[in-house]
């Protein structure tokens, strides 16, 4: 009797909660752990997806499926994903054959001392116990499942994300901008409400206080030699890639006001993006060289909102596929 | 297989239900067998092997050893299984800590040598289920104990899944005899296995890893920066940590045992509200304190020998005792300090036995906080990541540190609060078992409690980790 109360009070609240959060339009979120299942399936002669949240919120997997008929492309990005990291980590699995796109945008690929790839060694930590224990196996499997069917576990409805909305004097039940998907693709919604940064204001004006926190937040550029270095260990990478047959393209996706401000002042193009594409054997895609990749409703300077990534996907296979 | 994963608790509802079919008393115990070697290959497969091999030595060396009737052949049957064992033991724990300290004996001595490194890994659980053959074999050894008649009975007392892989170390004569009768868990049983289940999954996934493990990581992955104050919440953020993590374990396969009919003993009764160190091991990891005691301290001598004889058998066994817990100098340390307590306990116990003070209540919670302080000294030694930071916190724990302070107000308060709490409830427990306040405090508290710790784990739990004990 004790049990059948406990229980029933337990999920008639959370069935409650639930119905709450979906009517305040909460989605479901995966886990992070679906990296792992995303990264075997990279092995798995794919299409693979590296870089930073730019990919994951850019790149639209299921236009992607739609246009190019093939496999849905393993989305292996994550917030301040660096490209070399990634980039080695493929190289060292002889299954990895088919196409990797890499976003290898300059501050994140040539940083030195940021957080960027924070999260790597607790993905590739986590996928080494995903190919080797069949419990941590179908754990993951599980957790994707029920992450992605409960919105009541979403993060954005944490208790600690609630605490936080309180004490910041927010909307407690205001929905997540963005959240990931099963497939890894993180859609973002930046609603009517968001007013949009002009695309070309003030380009190339350096604003020290901006510059300070973009270094604090993101890391010190590496000097030429680090760069050179970074470069070489990516073509060598890449070239590992193509000797089994795969291939490689390097992209560096849009980004505007401040933020491309801030990017320019600390990466010039001529010392960064410019010396990659000059050294590399592999096809390099800047969206500043193409107009169908480069004007779009700008945001926080450097993701789209989810309309728009599937329309730039479209564009963007375009490009890709048009060599 | 981790208590604190869905997985887990799949398994649990799939095996339960089979438990409960109307099938053979035989089939079941297949079935809890099977479930078992489930239960261990999910971590890893090829380690099931070790199992295998060590239930077959064991059953044969127990039973060679009962059919012979000459001392020196019931001698050399023992050593094989302590040798296999042990040996076991030895290579997979113990492989690189002796390559390293050989290595360093080897520079030190001038003589250049550089190893190969061996890639050893741990099996989960080797130390638990290593002690737990070697006690039937050692029992059968010394005539305390007939060998099962059952291979089916004696694997599924090497492997029972709910206390595999981080004890309780079952005896065989606790075990094997409920072997013998039909096990199931009647509604009043299956009720409070469960309550037991989700007491420690709520200690393990949200009082240990959500609240204070945080806190303990913060302090002591940066020990050498750790302020005074940084020091003291950090130990005590570990020293909740390790019990809840452990006694939370413990509960829950206790707990799990029971849903299934079977009953294991007690691991833990409220340590830190322990008088002094051998009442502190009589609570804390009673079923490891109860084989050291059987298999070691006693045939060392325990203390039916000289007074000299008696310290070093204490320290002998807490020097061997911390090292069963990890292939690391800090270990042993650690059972060191547990030892030289021991051995101080004994000397005062001496001159304060008639002493009337020692048995007012101020006296005694007086004397409880102290053994619980010093206690914590001792954690320090086991969490820290090497020796240098053990130093770095004991200084800092000390003497201060002209650090300022890393942990926020809200985890400092926290700690504090889970802290007096556990001590409290500790102390309001001493006396009596968790089964028999639970049964006091009347169904309407019961329920709430229940939904407490139900919705707790639904929103508050922590990321999710391994049981620290699964190291050992």
């Amino acid at each position: 009797m004790i049990w059948g109360v406990a229980i029933g009070v337990v999920v008639l609240v959370l069935g409650v909660w639930e119905v709450v959060l979906r009517s305040a339009g909460f989605p479901a979120e995966a886990t992070p752990e679906v990296w792992s299942i995303a990264r075997a399936r990279a092995a798995g002669g794919v299409p693979v997806l590296v870089g930073s949240s730019r990919m994951q919120a850019d790149i639209d997997l299921d236009v992607w499926v739609e246009v190019t008929g093939g496999a849905r492309p393993a989305q292996l990005a994550s917030a301040g994903g660096p490209a070399l990291p990634y980039l080695e980590d493929l190289a060292a699995d002889e299954g990895v054959t088919g196409l990797v796109v890499v976003d290898a945008m300059p501050f994140h690929t040539f940083d030195r001392g940021g957080p960027s790839g924070d999260l790597l060694p607790g993905f590739f930590a986590h996928y080494e116990r995903f190919v080797s224990s069949p419990a941590v196996w179908a754990e993951t499997y599980l957790r994707r499942w029920v992450s992605t069917a409960m919105v009541w576990r979403t993060p954005a409805a944490s208790w600690s994300s609630l605490r936080q909305a309180q004490s910041n004097g927010t909307e407690l039940l205001f929905p997540p901008r963005s959240y990931m998907r099963a497939d890894r693709f993180r859609p973002i919604d930046w609603g009517p409400t968001v007013e949009r940064v002009p695309w070309t204001a003030e380009e190339g004006h350096e604003d020290p206080e901006a510059i300070r926190a973009f270094v604090e937040n993101f890391g010190k550029p590496a000097d030429p030699n680090e760069t050179a270095e970074t470069i070489a260990r990516l073509e060598a990478a890449a070239r590992t890639i193509r000797n089994r047959g795969g291939e490689v393209v390097f992209v560096a996706f849009p980004s505007c006001g401040p933020r491309k401000r801030e990017e320019q002042a600390l990466y010039p193009r001529e010392e960064y993006w410019d010396r990659l594409a000059a050294a590399t054997s592999f096809r390099t895609i800047h969206s500043d060289d193409y107009p169908e990749l480069r004007d779009w409703p700008c945001y926080d300077g450097s993701h789209l909102d989810q309309d728009d990534a599937a329309q730039f996907t479209r564009r963007f296979l375009e490009i890709l596929g048009g060599g | 297989m981790i208590f604190n994963s869905l997985l887990f608790l799949c398994f649990f509802a799939v095996v339960l239900g089979i438990h409960n079919l109307p099938i053979s008393w035989r089939a079941k115990k297949l079935n809890l067998l099977l479930a078992s070697y489930l239960f261990y290959a999910a971590w890893n497969p090829p380690f099931v092997l070790l199992i295998w091999f060590s239930t077959i030595v064991d059953w044969q060396v127990a039973r060679a050893i009962e059919r012979a009737e000459r001392p020196a052949a019931r001698r050399r049957l023992l050593l094989v299984s302590l040798v296999t064992n042990l040996g076991l033991l030895a290579f997979f724990k113990y492989g690189n800590f002796a390559l390293e300290n050989f290595t360093a004996l080897m520079t030190g001595l001038g003589i250049p040598y550089e190893p190969l490194r061996m890639d050893i890994v741990l099996p989960v659980g080797i130390s638990f289920y290593t002690f737990q053959t070697l006690s039937y074999t050692i029992d059968v050894y010394r005539g305390q104990l007939k060998t099962s008649k059952s291979f089916l009975d004696f694997a599924l007392f090497v492997t029972f899944f709910p206390q595999l892989v981080a004890g309780p170390i079952v005896r065989a004569a606790e075990f094997l005899p409920q072997c013998l009768a039909p096990k199931r868990a009647d509604r009043a049983q299956l009720g409070w296995g469960l309550t037991l289940l989700t007491i420690g999954l709520f200690e393990k996934a949200v009082l240990a890893d959500r609240v204070v493990a945080p806190v303990a990581d913060l302090v002591f992955n940066d020990a050498h920066n750790a302020a005074f104050l940084d020091a003291w919440i950090g130990t005590l953020a570990f020293s909740a940590q390790i019990f809840f993590d452990f006694a939370g374990y413990s509960t829950c396969a206790i707990g799990v045992a029971m849903c299934l009919g079977f009953v294991l003993p007690d691991n833990f009764r409220f340590p830190y509200a322990a008088i002094g160190f051998s009442d502190f091991w009589r609570r804390w990891h009673i079923s490891l304190s109860g084989w050291l005691r059987d298999y070691l301290y006693i045939p060392l001598g325990g203390n039916r020998c000289s007074t000299p004889r008696i310290y070093a058998n204490l320290m002998i066994t807490m020097l061997l005792g911390g090292l069963w817990h990890g292939a690391a100098w800090r270990f042993v340390a650690w059972g060191g300090l547990h030892g030289a307590y021991l051995m101080a306990e004994r000397f005062l116990a001496r001159h304060t036995r008639h002493a009337q003070w020692t048995q007012l209540w101020i006296a005694r919670v007086t004397l409880a906080l102290a053994t619980y302080a010093l206690t914590c000294l001792t954690w320090v030694f086991f969490r820290a990541a090497d020796f240098a930071d053990a130093m770095a916190m004991i200084r800092a724990m000390t003497i201060g540190s002209d650090q300022n302070m890393v942990i926020g107000e809200w985890d400092t308060i926290a700690t504090l609060l889970i802290t007096a709490g556990l001590l409290t409830t500790h102390w309001w427990l001493r006396e009596s078992s968790l089964e028999e306040k639970w049964t006091r405090i009347g169904t309407a508290a019961q329920i709430v409690l229940l939904v407490v710790m139900l919705f707790s784990l639904a929103f508050l739990r922590g990321d999710t980790r391994a049981f620290i004990y699964f190291q050992f």
